[in-house]
C-alpha cells in the first residue's frame, strides 16, 4: 500500500514536470535567439559600425533603430550561410530571413525556410525600408 | 480482509485524485502565455510607434486636423491578423515665438490668446475591443520644431 502511494505520489510530480517544464525549456531557447538575432539585426549598425564579411562581429543592418539601410541589407545577404548563423546565434537551426511588404509580398530572402522540419518559431517585426513600413520575418526551424 | 480492502479503495482514490491534480495543473500553466510571447506583444507595440514615427505616419499628423483615418489605415496594414489594437494620439502646440496660423491656432483661441502649450487635438482609434488583461502598451513622444508642435502617441495591442 505505502508503494503504491508512494509511487502514485512520484508519478504525479512527475507528470506536472514532463508537462509544464520540460516542453517549455526546449520551445523557449529558439524565442531568445530570434530576440538576440532581431536586436542584432535591427537595434543599430553592427560592430564594427562599418562592418564587411571579414571584420564583421555584429551584422547590424540599420544606421539608426528599425530604419533598414540598403548598403547594409546587402552585405548582410552576401554573408554565407553559415557566418549568417554563427553571428547571429543560430547554429544547429535552419536560419531565415525575410523582408515583406504588409500585403505578403517576400521583398527579399535568405536562409532555409524550414519546410520540412518539425519545429518552427518565428519572429516578426515591423521595419522601415525605403521609407515605407514593411515586416521582417526571423525564423528558426529544427 | 475488510480493513485491507478498505485500505485499497483508499490507495487507488488518492492515485486517481493526485493523477488528476497533476493533470489539470500541467493544462493550467502550459495554456498561459510564456515569457516569449510576453516579450512578442510588447515588442509588437514598440515596434508600431517606431516604424510611424521613422517613417513620417506621427509626423504627419500633427500640422493638420484628423489623423484618424491615417492611423487606422496604418495599423490594419501592419497589424497581424491576430492582434488587435487601440492608439491614443494628443497634439500640442506651442504659442510662444511663432503662432502659425492653423487648426491649432483656431482651436486654441488665436494668437492673440495667452502663449504656452495647448492640446489642439487628441484623438482614439481602435481595431477591436481592449481586453481585460493581457495588453502590452508603449508611449512615443514626437515633434517638429518647425511649426511649434509636438504629440504623444500611446498603444495598445493584445492577441485576438
Amino acid at each position: 500500500m505505502f508503494a503504491l502511494v508512494a509511487f502514485s505520489i512520484i508519478f504525479s510530480m512527475y507528470s506536472a514536470w514532463a508537462v509544464q517544464v520540460a516542453p517549455r525549456e526546449g520551445s523557449e531557447e529558439p524565442a531568445f535567439i530570434l530576440a538576440s538575432a532581431r536586436q542584432m539585426l535591427f537595434e543599430g549598425p553592427g560592430i564594427p559600425a562599418e562592418w564587411n564579411s571579414t571584420n564583421v562581429k555584429v551584422p547590424g543592418i540599420v544606421r539608426q533603430r528599425m530604419v533598414i539601410d540598403n548598403a547594409k541589407l546587402a552585405k548582410f545577404l552576401a554573408l554565407n550561410y553559415s557566418q549568417k548563423t554563427s553571428l547571429l546565434g543560430a547554429a544547429g537551426y535552419d536560419f531565415y530571413f525575410d523582408l515583406e511588404w504588409t500585403n505578403g509580398t517576400v521583398i527579399t530572402s535568405t536562409g532555409l525556410n524550414g519546410t520540412n522540419r518539425s519545429t518552427s518559431t518565428q519572429s516578426r517585426s515591423l521595419v522601415v525600408y525605403n521609407g515605407t513600413a514593411i515586416v521582417s520575418n526571423l525564423r528558426l526551424s529544427r | 480482509m475488510k480493513g485491507f480492502i478498505f485500505t485499497l479503495d483508499a490507495a487507488i482514490a488518492l492515485f486517481f485524485a493526485l493523477a488528476l491534480t497533476a493533470a489539470v495543473s500541467g493544462f493550467l500553466l502550459t495554456s498561459a502565455a510564456g515569457p516569449a510571447a510576453d516579450v512578442s506583444l510588447q515588442q509588437l507595440a514598440q515596434d508600431v510607434l517606431t516604424v510611424m514615427d521613422k517613417n513620417g505616419t506621427l509626423k504627419g499628423m500633427l500640422p493638420a486636423a484628423g489623423g484618424n483615418t491615417t492611423a487606422y489605415a496604418f495599423l490594419t496594414s501592419v497589424l497581424p491578423a491576430d492582434a488587435g489594437a487601440r492608439i491614443n494620439v494628443t497634439v500640442y502646440a506651442y504659442k510662444g515665438d511663432s503662432c502659425p496660423s492653423d487648426y491649432c491656432n483656431a482651436v486654441c483661441g488665436g494668437c492673440s490668446s495667452a502663449t504656452g502649450f495647448c492640446a489642439c487635438k487628441n484623438f482614439t482609434v481602435s481595431i477591436g475591443s481592449v481586453p481585460s488583461s493581457g495588453v502590452a502598451a508603449a508611449q512615443r513622444f514626437f515633434t517638429d520644431s518647425s511649426i511649434n508642435k509636438f504629440g504623444l502617441a500611446t498603444i495598445e495591442v493584445w492577441w485576438k
